[in-house]
Formats: C-alpha cells, structure tokens, sequence
C-alpha cells in the first residue's frame, strides 16, 4: 500500500509535519518488515470495539474511584447522602469487578494494536513523534492502574515503592486523561472501524492537513488465515466471554451468591470472626491491651461533656439495624448490629441537629484513626455506635468495646474501637 | 512563513492509510490534557517521580518485551504446527490461560496474607484457578473433538 502525502500546511503546524529522513531500508528486519504482521484479527475494527470496551471499564473505574475518593475527603460542595444503604457497596463493588474485567480487555487491545509498536518509519514527523511517546504515558498509565489494584486486592504491596491509595488516585486522572487524548486523536479511525461501512471510503475534512480519502478499515482480505482459526468475531467474543468470566468470579466478595466461583475476589463474605472479614486487627492496630482494659470510658466532647462507661452505654436505649460492612477494596457483608443510636449520644451531648463531630479510635495512630461524622449519616437513624454483631458482644478485631457503623459508608470511616466523640 | 513537504500519512492495521483526523479532536484533547496535567500536578508531591516512573517503564516493559512477544510467538507457532481442527478451541484456552495467569499471579505468590488477619485473601487460590482452567481446558477438548469428528473446519475468519 503506498502512503499518501498530506497537502502542504504553513506555519508551525507546517513545521512540525515536515517530514523527517527516513532511515535506511536496510534496517527494516524482523518485525520491523511490513509483511511481519499477517494476523486478520488485527484490524481498525477489533481495535475500535476493543478500544471502546477498555474505554467503557475505565470510565466505570474512575467514575467509581471518584466517587469513593469524594466521600473520604470531601470537599464543600460535595454531598453523599446515607441511603440507599448498599449505594457505596453497589459502586465500590463495581470499581474492583470492572477492573479485574479490564484485564483482559486491556491485553487484547495491545495485542491487536501490537504492530504499531513497529511502525515505519518510527517517526515521519516531530509531530508523529510526539504522538507516538504519547503513547507511553496512555500505555504506562492504564497498566500502572490495574498492576496496582491487584496488588492493593492481594495485599501485597512490597512491590509497591510508594503510598498505594494516593498514587492510584492521581495516575486514575493521568490514566482517563491520556484515554481522551487518544480517542480524540484517532476519532476519525475510530469511526471508520466501529461503522458498518468498511468497503466506504472515508472522507475527513481537516484544517490542518486538507482532505484526502482514506480506504475504509477492512479492506485488506484475509489472506493466509490459518484454516480452523478464530474469526475476528470469535476472537471478540472470546475476549468479552473471558472479561465476564472474570467479572463473576470477581463479583463474589460483593455478590453473596456469587462467593461459590470468587477466583479473583479478596474475601470470602462470611468468612472472618463472628462471620465477618475483617480488614484491620486488634493486633496491628496496637489496641489489644487499651480495648478490654476495665477502666474503658467513651468520652464525649461538647457543650455537655461526658464520660460513659461499658456498662453504661449497654444501659442505654438500644437499637439493632441490618447493615453492609463496604471496604473500599471491593469486598462488603451484611451483618446485624447492635448498640445505641448516634443521634441519641448526639443529642446527650447538647448538639445541633447540623452539627459534625469527629470519631476517635484507640488507636494511638494511623490513617484511619479517627472519622469526620457529618449529617446526614450523623442523624440517620441506623447509624450506631455499635457494642454488638450478629448477638454478640464485638469481637475486639471488629471493634471491642465499641464501633461505628453507618449506612452507605465506606469501611474505613467506620472507625473501631471507639474511644470518643468530639464536636467539631 | 513554513510551507513545503509534510509528512506522509502512516497507515492503518489493514494497510490502508489513516484517515485525515477528526475536526472534533480537540473536543477530546481539551478535557484530556486537562485531566492528565491535574493528575500530574498532584502526583508529584504525592510520590518520588522516578520510582512512580520506573515502576511504569517496568509495566510496559513487561508487556511489549515479554507478554506481548509470547503471545506472538505462540500465535505464530499455533497457525503452523497445530491442525487446523485444534486451532480455535487452542486460542481460546490460551487466552483463557493467559489471562487467568495474569489476573491471579500476585494472588497465587500469597504474599499478601498475614497471620493476624487470616479472613483477607483466605482462599487457595491456585487451586481455584487451576480448577477454572480444568473447566476450560476440558470444554476446549470437548469443542475440539466436536470439530474434529465433524470433520468440520468451522469458525473461518471473516
């Protein structure tokens, strides 16, 4: 097939597409050769559908992200309201299953658009060479973002030279960020391969490089196909089918009925003490001591100060609500609570029906240790501080003497092991 | 002012030279060079730049010079030792595999489990996988044999 040139362009636009020397034929080898890359599976097609489904979990995993990012630092404008109780479980849930299924979307994408790595001449412009490191930052970003969220599942983080939930965070932007660009810069392709039309030649106007016509997408015939191999459309299929299959084998630590097949999943959701995971223990958390220690008071700073004990919040007016433990890791279980109704401590603490508090754990130090409580969780009925799970006392990993727990809430802002509540 | 030679068009997967690009470009390039230059801006107070950068360079290095090049070289070896009749269901256990392995490994190495807290990642989960994969691999023989005593030589690209 023999390159077309564009029209002549003016100016610096014109300067960055002269065209570079091309270097030696005689170092064209290997896979460098333009008859090294024969596979019909590989066309403008496959990548579009391929590009758009990758396109499609990535969104679904940043929109997610966000919104979880949102609700542990949330900034003025933002509001999460407490019901529906599983909205939290519903997007978390979502965030780690659509990443697992981006896996093998991902894969399939490169391998299809593999050849481009070889492309000659490696660079027929400045401008063509600055799209093609682009390349590296979409390429770099997006396998950052699923290396790291497998890692941060498998709990593994050695690996990981840097703080996991920060830099996952701000690659997500760098990541969708570089999925624009590059959609934006093969739009016009991207039409030509996700349109029917494949025999129609395409016709783009440009400001830049003028018109020229471009042979729709398939038309190379698929010559030397192995007989009995995949079509495109079965390796298709095969890709959507294996990114499903890991998405319900993924699904099982949110999705009760799905715990049975979970392969790629973190939890069992009824496996831990009092049949419950547990993500931080009374262990690591350095409390095992100050947790059970006789002398415990719940202290509540506001204008009325006070100091509860043990004995005295199981005296109090108790209440037991049927809520979702949510861990930001994906993984979620439904459980009975016990304990007293946050708006009552509220109220004994002379606040306003607005009013934000802080929660305070035992723990002497951590990231978690303490949680903003805000309205409208802090009025929601079903928030408690809980001394009670499944007609139990607390099992001390899930909190002992005493845990927050709240609908629609991410699990680490359900602080364990509470040591006071303080008006902000 | 610049005018001259600009340069050639590349081409496409098919061959055929790619299209002029789309007047609704920079629809896409605005938001997303926004967002790229926010995540950089908090990125890098956040984390020592050369170790988030190298740890990026070893993720595309780890797929342009050694996944990807495997699956080529078993793609290309597949399409020339393997009877046709077996082709298919063998590219579909493959990737299967492949992507089984890829998903699972940072599960199956198992260092993330800690003693104190057994109920996180509390499952075998090379078995689980090599169960999945059993399943696979036997529906794959089964199609297989199902081809070959059919005689058929389904499933021709399109």
């Amino acid at each position: 097939m023999v390159r077309k040139p564009a029209q002549p362009v003016a100016g610096p636009a014109g300067l960055l597409n002269r065209p570079l020397p091309e270097p030696p034929e005689g170092l064209r080898k290997g896979p460098l050769r333009e008859e090294a890359w024969r596979s019909p599976l590989r066309s403008e097609r496959t990548a579009a559908l391929l590009g758009m489904w990758v396109g499609i979990a990535f969104a679904v995993c940043f929109v997610t992200g966000l919104t979880s990012h949102l609700i542990q630092n949330p900034p003025g404008w933002f509001g999460w309201p407490s019901r529906p109780v599983n909205l939290y479980r519903f997007t978390q849930g979502l965030h780690v299953t659509s990443g697992f299924a981006a896996i093998p979307l991902l894969l399939a994408k490169l391998w299809t658009v593999y050849p481009k790595l070889f492309e000659w001449p490696p660079a027929r412009s400045v401008l063509h060479a600055i799209g093609r490191l682009s390349l590296l930052v979409l390429v770099g970003a997006t396998i950052f973002q699923l290396v790291t969220g497998v890692l941060n599942l498998a709990r593994w983080y050695t690996p990981m030279p840097f703080f996991f939930t920060t830099t996952h965070y701000w690659t997500a932007w760098i990541a969708i960020g570089a999925i624009l660009v590059h959609v934006g810069s093969k739009l016009a392709i991207i039409r030509v391969g996700l349109s029917g039309s494949a025999a129609e030649p395409v016709t783009e106007p440009d400001e830049g490089a003028g018109q020229h016509e471009a042979p729709a997408a398939d038309v190379k015939p698929p010559a030397g196909v192995p007989a009995g191999a995949l079509s495109r459309r079965g390796f298709l299929t095969t890709v959507a089918a294996t990114s499903g299959v890991v998405a319900l084998t993924t699904a099982g630590q949110t999705v009760p009925f799905l715990s049975a097949i979970t392969v790629f999943g973190q939890r069992d959701p009824d496996l831990g003490p009092q049949g419950l995971p547990v993500n931080k223990s009374a262990e690591s958390a350095g409390v095992l001591e100050t947790a059970v220690d006789p002398t415990y008071r719940l202290q509540l700073f506001g204008p009325r100060p006070q100091q509860l004990s043990l004995a005295v919040l199981l005296s109090l007016p108790q209440q037991t609500v049927t809520l979702p433990i949510t861990c930001v890791e994906g993984w979620s279980a439904t459980a009975e609570w016990s304990g007293v109704r946050m708006a009552d401590l509220l109220d004994m603490m002379g606040l306003s029906e607005d009013a934000e508090v802080t929660v305070e754990s035992l723990q002497e130090s951590g990231l978690y240790r303490q949680a903003v409580l805000s309205p409208p969780h802090s009025r929601d009925p079903l928030t408690l501080l809980a001394l009670r799970l499944n007609g139990e006392d607390l099992h001390i990993d899930h909190g002992y003497p005493a845990r927050l727990i709240a609908p629609n809430r991410p699990g680490v802002l359900q602080t364990k092991w509470v040591s006071a509540v303080r008006e902000l | 002012m610049t005018t001259g030679r600009t340069a050639a068009t590349g081409l496409t997967l098919s061959g055929a030279p790619e299209p002029a690009p789309s007047p609704y470009r920079w629809a896409w390039y605005l938001p997303g060079l926004v967002a790229v230059g926010w995540g950089v801006y908090g990125l890098l107070p956040s984390v020592q730049p050369l170790q988030w950068g190298l740890f990026v360079v070893l993720g595309i290095a780890a797929h342009d010079l050694l996944l990807a090049p495997i699956a080529v070289g078993v793609g290309w070896l597949l399409s020339r030792i393997v009877p046709a009749v077996l082709r298919a269901p063998l590219q579909v256990g493959l990737i299967g595999t492949g992507v089984a392995f890829v998903a699972s490994l940072a599960y199956v190495l198992g260092r993330g489990t800690s003693e104190d807290v057994p109920s996180a990642v509390p499952f075998n989960y090379a078995g689980r996988v090599g169960m999945a994969l059993a399943l696979l691999w036997v529906a794959m023989a089964g199609w297989a044999g199902f081809r070959w005593a059919a005689g058929a030589n389904a499933d021709q690209p399109e």
